[in-house]
């Protein structure tokens, strides 16, 4: 028997919002820990990273470790008919190939529940190694998406630069040139506003904008993110989700045609 | 002026046409069978009509009177029945022209009628059809066929107007109306008035694009104005050519025009200018037979298209007249009305020009399978007797074209076009400098 019992609905739904746009369908892997989803897009070149705290749940629990495959699409459908301010309800029973989401109002008079098939996902996992990165910066999420969407403008690959100076993110194409520069912000009343760069060597790496556009559809999950940079290496954008876990995304830089060079 | 002795023997031409073989004999035919000029043609109808009068037989006969006059400042020309003759002398002013347009047997219910005696004569050769007209014109140019399309579709969309019923009398205008005339409007006989040539020219001009340009800012106007200006110019000279036309045949100075040899060797073109007049005049048809000219053209844009290419391999080509028995009889009966006498003779050609092209175009293909079909093919032939009969028959022919896709198909291909551009549009922003490569995200991870 799974049941996670979440006092903010909302939170799921903006969750469901997050990862819809790049993948289709998805594993729920429910352990007493937690809920995760790890899942690729279906190009293989990001990779989404979600990761739910028991302790974030008002009432969790998990008599035994299940994954349930969903069709993101359809939660997402199911998601919607919940209102905001809903408590919302995953109940499955073991082995079972439904799942219950139970949507009750806060004062209790109104109690849905829709029930989904689940499917069987024969998905691969990919163990991502602790990395000590380069460059992390933070900045506000609204920032980042904002910066995401002028450059995707000029052209599909963007080209975030962190140096000493701070981070600058660039796109080129037939219109021109687009740079954003960002530096580290000295004085900052609030901390999720600020822009705090924390660097070891200077990184440059390219990355598909279209899957940074995707990525940013998780900025009503938090008022910061953080990106992490190494040479060669994935960026990994993460939006924290307060008090119960995070999202991660992964994405696979773009690497000069060595062919070409 | 023609021989004593032969125009007795047009006389006898007419008694036969009239009398054995029943039919409507207007100057216009007389000219074209006997291949006599237009003024003799008049002269002996006259003679015929002043024959019968002598005979007291006239009552037997229908004659029709081409009559132009003065009411005010306008100028009227009208086709007037024998019998009201008198009563419309009256109510113009001054006459200008009067003689006899047609001669016939019996009673004619409709004046509409005596475009079809033209038609047959009309329709052997558009070369010849002009060539005993008193009307030359010289500032007729041959347009290229492009430009005539685009053309003629503008301007019949901003020309029809709904034909009123009760007026269904219409009458033909004098021969200055030629089929350049275009600015002819059409009226019952009772009512029909065409206004002094000029007015009538500048009432035209301003009919087809100002009314569009009205209300636009200063700027705009400018534009649209000399956009319409660049559509109508071919219209405008046409007008102008009647006007001038009108005006020599007033002053009874004519000129006979001969056909050049340009004008055989484009006889395509000019059949297509022809045609522009013609939908002109018809500008106050209804707009099905609008609908299926347009359709028509587009069919035969397709067809000549087509036939160019296949020019080769073409069995026969099937020399079509109009198929005046079947579906054009709606379109041909209002021809019929707003033709003028003198230029209509080169109507029925275009259309028999179109409809060979039709007759490719107008092909059904009642099975799927793509390499060997039968088709629904309409062919019009001329038969022994000189009857236009136009066929609908199957023929089976093997296709080499690759059949019109279905519109799922077409989505299939709309949809793999889509990443298409995408790609292409991955080749067009590449925002570094150097080429990149979207390394996957497997390559940095390893799999559990």
């Amino acid at each position: 028997m799974f049941e996670a019992r979440l006092l903010q609905g909302s939170l799921l739904k903006k969750v469901m919002e997050a990862l819809k746009e790049l993948l289709n369908e998805a594993a729920w892997d429910c352990s007493d820990a937690g809920i995760q989803l790890q899942a690729m897009d279906n190009s293989h070149v990001s990779l989404v990273s979600l990761n739910l705290r028991a302790e974030g749940f008002d009432k969790y629990r998990c008599d035994r470790n299940l994954s349930m495959g969903m069709n993101l699409g359809s939660m997402s459908k199911i998601l919607k008919c919940a209102s905001n301010e809903d408590i919302i309800t995953i109940k499955a029973q073991d082995n079972a190939d439904t799942v219950t989401f139970v949507f009750e109002s806060p004062d209790q008079d109104k109690v849905s529940d829709y029930e989904m098939k689940l499917m069987n996902l024969d998905q691969e996992h990919l163990g991502i190694p602790e990395t000590d990165y380069a460059c992390t910066i933070r900045l506000p999420s609204s920032e980042f998406a904002r910066i995401c969407r002028d450059l995707s403008q000029f052209g599909e690959s963007m080209v975030i630069s962190c140096t000493k100076e701070g981070v600058r993110f660039s796109a080129t194409g037939d219109i021109g040139t687009g740079n954003i520069k960002l530096a580290q912000s000295a004085k900052v009343d609030k901390e999720e506003e600020a822009v705090v760069i924390e660097m070891q060597e200077p990184v440059s790496l390219t990355f598909a904008c279209r899957y940074l556009n995707s990525f940013t559809k998780a900025t009503s999950l938090s008022k910061s993110v953080q990106l992490s940079m190494s040479p060669e290496v994935p960026l990994v954008v993460e939006y924290k989700i307060e008090d119960i876990g995070h999202v991660r995304y992964y994405l696979a830089p773009k690497i000069e045609d060595e062919e070409a060079a | 002026m023609a021989d004593p002795s032969d125009v007795d023997k047009l006389l006898e031409n007419v008694e036969q046409f009239v009398n054995d073989e029943n039919k409507i004999v207007t100057y216009e035919f007389l000219s074209q069978n006997c291949g006599i000029h237009v003024n003799l043609a008049k002269t002996v109808l006259e003679r015929y009509v002043e024959e019968l009068k002598k005979k007291k037989k006239d009552l037997l006969y229908q004659v029709v009177y081409s009559l132009a006059g003065y009411v005010g400042k306008n100028i009227r020309c009208l086709l007037v029945k024998d019998t009201n003759l008198k009563e419309t002398t009256l109510k113009l002013d001054k006459i200008i022209s009067l003689h006899v347009y047609s001669v016939q047997k019996g009673k004619l219910d409709t004046l509409s009628l005596l475009y079809n005696s033209n038609l047959t004569e009309f329709k052997k050769s558009i070369q010849q059809c002009c060539s005993q007209s008193g009307i030359s014109c010289p500032a007729a140019k041959l347009k290229p066929h492009a430009e005539l399309a685009t053309n003629n579709t503008t301007e019949i969309k901003k020309n029809v107007e709904p034909v009123k019923p009760e007026h269904a009398m219409l009458k033909k205008e004098e021969e200055s109306l030629d089929a350049s005339s275009s600015k002819s409007s059409i009226h019952s006989e009772s009512h029909l008035t065409i206004q002094d040539p000029l007015k009538a020219k500048e009432k035209a001009s301003s009919k087809l694009p100002a009314k569009k340009t009205v209300g636009k800012p200063a700027i705009a106007a400018f534009f649209a104005n000399q956009q319409a200006i660049g559509r109508v110019n071919p219209v405008k000279e046409e007008k102008k050519e009647a006007v001038e036309e009108i005006k020599k045949s007033v002053n009874g100075k004519r000129v006979v025009r001969e056909p050049s040899d340009d004008e055989s060797e484009n006889k395509d073109i000019n059949v297509d200018a022809i045609k522009t007049s013609k939908r002109f005049k018809l500008s106050e048809e209804a707009k099905p037979v609008k609908l299926h000219e347009t359709k028509a053209k587009k069919t035969v844009r397709k067809a000549k298209q087509a036939s160019k290419t296949s020019e080769k391999t073409q069995r026969k080509r099937i020399q079509q007249f109009s198929d005046s028995e079947s579906s054009g009889d709606d379109e041909e009966e209002q021809d019929i009305v707003l033709s003028s006498p003198e230029m209509p003779a080169q109507m029925p050609a275009p259309m028999s020009e179109d409809e060979d092209d039709v007759l490719n175009a107008t092909v059904t293909e009642p099975s799927n399978n793509p390499k060997r079909s039968r088709k629904l093919v309409t062919k019009a032939y001329m038969d022994k007797d000189g009857f236009v009969v136009t066929k609908r028959e199957y023929e089976t022919c093997e296709e080499k074209e690759i059949p019109e896709p279905t519109p799922e198909v077409k989505e299939k291909e709309k949809s793999k076009e889509i990443p298409k551009t995408d790609t292409q549009a991955s080749t067009k922003h590449p925002s570094p400098p150097g080429k990149t490569k979207q390394k996957s995200i497997t390559s940095f991870f390893t799999r559990k």
